[in-house]
């Protein structure tokens, strides 16, 4: 079991972050977004390596144009 | 115009802040990223709070069309915003430590321009840009949170906006509103943000210090 914002998703072997983004709705493969895993930012130059483990806790957070 | 001594600005500080707050205010920085709408209002807001040091960065010019959401005025058009917001601090008060940096930010430079500040105010307007600055902050620098800003164009109900924390990250905004075609970025709303995250900025150092 994971969790992507705070919701409860199945956990399966070699999940991708991009699988995550799938799974969370997202359209884009590499959308604009932060990353959280286990309350650490996980880099954009390191999203393609980057395999999600059983039990994490996931936070999206969408970032929007405007300042 | 009257002049104040620094000692008169102690006093007015402790006086209405309470004497805790106010030397602990005096003895912490804010680095804000970007001049804009977000830290223009941002840094006037903290500098009226009695901080006792900004870090000002921001590559840009004023121009005309920044007059409808930042500080600056029609004076301002043309200069640096580093040295038009540092000239409306200082109308405020004089006192106000500033470091002004006239660069653009970059993955490479960011986190070299903020070691030492209490907290950083990410206040850009792209969105790639606040990646980075949240990225370069969180992953190089220890112990420093970023306040951040992501939705926050329009207007609306003020309940929308709303604050979330992860980590070491404070996001204000409601998360949904970016600036597109006919949802443009209007003072009151974003003024709102920038308060909010002064806001937090000041929660941030309070709360750690006051404990």
């Amino acid at each position: 079991m994971i969790e992507i914002n705070k919701k409860e998703y199945d956990w399966e072997a070699g999940l991708s972050l991009y699988d995550i983004f799938r799974m969370a709705g997202y359209t884009l493969k590499k959308p604009s977004v932060m990353v959280h895993v286990n309350g650490n930012v996980v880099k954009r130059d390191s999203w393609d390596r980057f395999k999600v483990e059983d039990g994490s806790r996931i936070e999206l957070v969408n970032l929007l144009r405007g300042g | 115009m009257e002049k104040y001594t620094e000692n008169e600005y102690i006093t007015m500080q402790n006086t209405l802040h309470t004497e805790k707050a106010a030397g602990i205010l005096r003895k912490s920085t804010v680095g804000i990223a970007g001049l804009g709408g977000l830290g223009s209002n941002a840094a006037v807001a903290l500098a009226r709070a009695g901080l006792g040091k900004l870090v000002l960065v921001d590559f840009d010019v004023v121009e005309f069309s920044n007059l409808n959401r930042q500080v600056y005025t029609l004076d301002d058009i043309g200069t640096l915003k580093t040295d038009a917001l540092a000239g409306k601090i200082r109308a405020v008060n004089p006192y106000v430590e500033l470091e002004l940096i006239t660069r653009k930010i970059t993955s490479e430079n960011c986190s070299s321009f903020f070691k030492g500040v209490d907290v950083v105010i990410e206040a850009v307007d792209v969105a790639a840009v606040k990646g980075v600055i949240i990225e370069s902050i969180l992953t190089e620098i220890d112990e420093i949170p970023v306040v951040a800003a992501s939705g926050i164009a329009g207007y609306g109900r003020n309940d929308k906006m709303a604050e979330r924390r992860i980590g070491r990250l404070v996001l204000i905004g409601d998360e949904e509103t970016e600036v597109s075609e006919g949802v443009p970025l209007f003072s009151p709303r974003v003024i709102m943000a920038a308060g909010m995250q002064a806001n937090a900025a000041l929660d941030l150092i309070l709360n750690r210090r006051l404990k």
